[in-house]
């Protein structure tokens, strides 16, 4: 097998009150066994979107998924009963989310939080489900498991929260964990914590993962390969070194320019102008037109499609100047 | 837990005293005269000023609140002006018909409100909910005593199937209950609309929280998310607003009491203020105010039940 996860064409449509509009259109990517792909944009830029999607956490009302495919290991994430996805999620496919502290239910302790995980998935007793429980908590560095079991989340930390969430997302040895921008909430020293947590895990647990992010840093820091989304569709993606080194999108060069750096005078700093255009609102064309630093020598009546550049071929741009 | 409770008790104690301060100077404030009425309006004006002497009503009222607070520390209400009995016995006779009937009232609004309520949540929006949202709307209109006619009407008079009239007795327990049925629905109507639309709009804000979508992602039955993670959340403050309204219950239960002929502290309470006895009435404050309290404590037990995060501080 050689991918994991191949999502094609994928376009989901939220309801607004007047009629449906597009959140993501014509998503496509795909994801090798053990590699970790950070999905990076601005906020509302569809990255979490694409994560439900692919989930099936998107509301039920409201909203509704277009067109697309999304093979995980090998059978469609999109059309395959609802039943057999609830099996999957959870067990071989799991989410870590951005608020740790409102992700978990305030009424059951942390620890019977987790087995529950175990015990849904795994056909096994409480007894067991509970040790798993403990083992996981043991595995995810949370000091004296035993006694934390029968915590609830308002006796935790935020950081301790998100450790209890990453246990119970690798309850059952996923292939595959979506993280969905799991440091934004916690500050910076427990942030590094948590990344390297799980770098840690993903190594020894031989699986996939999808990290939403808007923090380019971050980016820098977990993945392998790196897809830039603007207004509802990936615009770039590369693998992390070419994507630094050699970014070929204007948004992709411009956001890299936005970024504050230590090691240079921050003078150079360039904010990109003007505004994301909204839903309801879409260009015909290229979305990133009206922001664009080279639209002089561009056209706004096409939409250019996501395309190998020739001399890179791992590099797919959507840009009509990069063709 | 007993600390707890006994401390809360005792801050019961200056809301007691507050009701029956209240009490008893705006019941000495309202037209009548106790002695008016035993003797009728042809009495003398020598034998009114006598039995006013006789019944402790002559002297000064600060006097009497006194007194009343010294027999009320040792746990006795005093004699009926009217009746010539003391006030505990005469209480102690109904009291149980009166807590049978908001207990009962309760429960089946919580009963049949709860399923309708989580119903009109999960399936919002749809033909069954609006039926609900305007019955309980309905519910929520009826003033007590209407509804309790038009049950009369419906059950006792056309179809026959209770009494008019239900002064059970209280030895024989499936006359107890017989009777209890229709005063029993009219109360848990009223209970029924409430726990229905604090339920359903409770329930779903649970359900767009972010441990609900992380129970999804856990892949749990939809069941168990509805059921285990949303309801017992959802069920915080529903239990707030059932506390709320025994209290309003017990209110209506004077009514229901009234209609239904039934016996109980509603409908001593208005022969009491029918009679002017001051005595009695007092009395029975001092055992609604208690009741509250009691109620208020028992709800606050309950939530720390339900949610760890109020449990012990």
């Amino acid at each position: 097998m050689k991918y994991i996860l191949e999502v094609k064409d994928l376009s989901t449509a939220f309801k607004l009150q007047s009629g449906w509009y597009p959140a993501t259109t014509d998503i496509s990517f795909s994801l090798k066994p053990n590699e970790t792909l950070a999905i990076v944009g601005e906020s509302g830029c569809g990255k979490s979107v694409t994560a439900f999607s692919l989930m099936g956490l998107l509301p039920e009302h409201g909203s509704r998924i277009d067109s697309g495919t999304a093979l995980f290991k090998g059978e469609d994430l999109l059309t395959m009963p609802r039943e057999k996805l609830r099996k999957i999620r959870g067990s071989a496919m799991t989410m870590i989310f951005q608020e740790p502290m409102t992700s978990l239910n305030p009424v059951f302790t942390v620890g019977s939080q987790i087995a529950e995980a175990v015990f849904y998935h795994m056909n096994v007793g409480k007894a067991a489900a509970k040790k798993r429980a403990l083992e996981l908590m043991d595995m995810v560095k949370i000091p004296d498991p035993v006694n934390r079991y029968d915590d609830y989340p308002h006796h935790l930390s935020g950081g301790m929260c998100q450790r209890i969430m990453i246990a119970m997302s690798l309850a059952c040895e996923p292939d595959l964990v979506f993280a969905d921008e799991p440091t934004t909430a916690l500050d910076v020293t427990i942030q590094a914590q948590m990344l390297y947590l799980l770098h840690e895990l993903k190594e020894k647990q031989h699986m996939s993962m999808i990290f939403i992010t808007h923090d380019l840093g971050v980016v820098a820091h977990v993945a392998d390969r790196v897809a830039v989304m603007y207004a509802g569709t990936i615009v770039e993606t590369a693998s992390v070194t070419d994507l630094f080194a050699n970014p070929r999108h204007p948004y992709t060069q411009a956001l890299l320019k936005s970024i504050p750096r230590l090691d240079k005078d921050n003078k150079d700093i360039s904010p990109i102008q003007g505004m994301v255009p909204s839903i309801d609102n879409m260009p015909e064309g290229c979305r990133f037109f009206d922001r664009c630093e080279r639209k002089d020598q561009c056209r706004s009546d096409i939409l250019p499609q996501l395309m190998p550049l020739k001399d890179n071929p791992t590099q797919l741009v959507r840009c009509l100047l990069c063709e | 837990m007993l600390q707890y409770i006994i401390k809360r008790l005792l801050l019961a104690i200056p809301i007691l005293l507050a009701v029956v301060t209240l009490v008893f100077f705006v019941v000495r404030m309202a037209p009548g005269d106790p002695a008016q009425v035993i003797l009728g309006d042809s009495a003398s004006h020598e034998s009114l000023t006598a039995l006013r002497a006789e019944l402790g009503l002559d002297r000064p009222v600060i006097v009497q609140y006194g007194e009343f607070l010294g027999s009320l520390v040792q746990g006795d209400l005093g004699n009926s002006i009217i009746r010539k009995q003391s006030i505990n016995s005469i209480i102690a006779d109904v009291l149980p018909y009166t807590v049978e009937l908001t207990l009962a009232g309760v429960l089946l609004g919580v009963i049949i409100g709860l399923p309708l309520g989580v119903f009109s949540a999960v399936y919002r929006n749809s033909l069954g909910d609006y039926i609900t949202r305007i019955g309980s709307l309905i519910g929520l209109s009826f003033p007590a005593f209407y509804s309790g006619i038009l049950l009369l009407l419906a059950f006792s008079v056309y179809l026959g199937w209770f009494p008019v009239i239900s002064d059970p007795d209280m030895d024989n327990l499936g006359e107890r209950l017989h009777m209890l049925v229709l005063p029993a629905i009219n109360l848990g109507l009223i209970m029924m609309a409430y726990v229905v639309r604090s339920a359903r709009s409770s329930l779903l804000e649970t359900l767009g929280e972010d441990y609900i979508r992380t129970a999804k992602a856990k892949g749990l039955p939809g069941i168990i998310i509805l059921y285990k993670h949303a309801l017992k959340n959802a069920l915080i403050p529903v239990i707030t607003i059932i506390g709320l309204y025994i209290g309003v219950l017990v209110g209506n239960s004077v009514l229901t009491e009234i209609v239904f002929n039934r016996p109980g502290l509603g409908k001593l309470i208005l022969s009491a203020l029918d009679e002017r006895d001051y005595n009695l009435l007092q009395g029975l404050m001092v055992i609604y105010a208690f009741l509250i309290v009691l109620v208020n404590l028992v709800t606050d037990l309950t939530y720390g039940m339900v949610d760890p995060r109020i449990r012990k501080q």
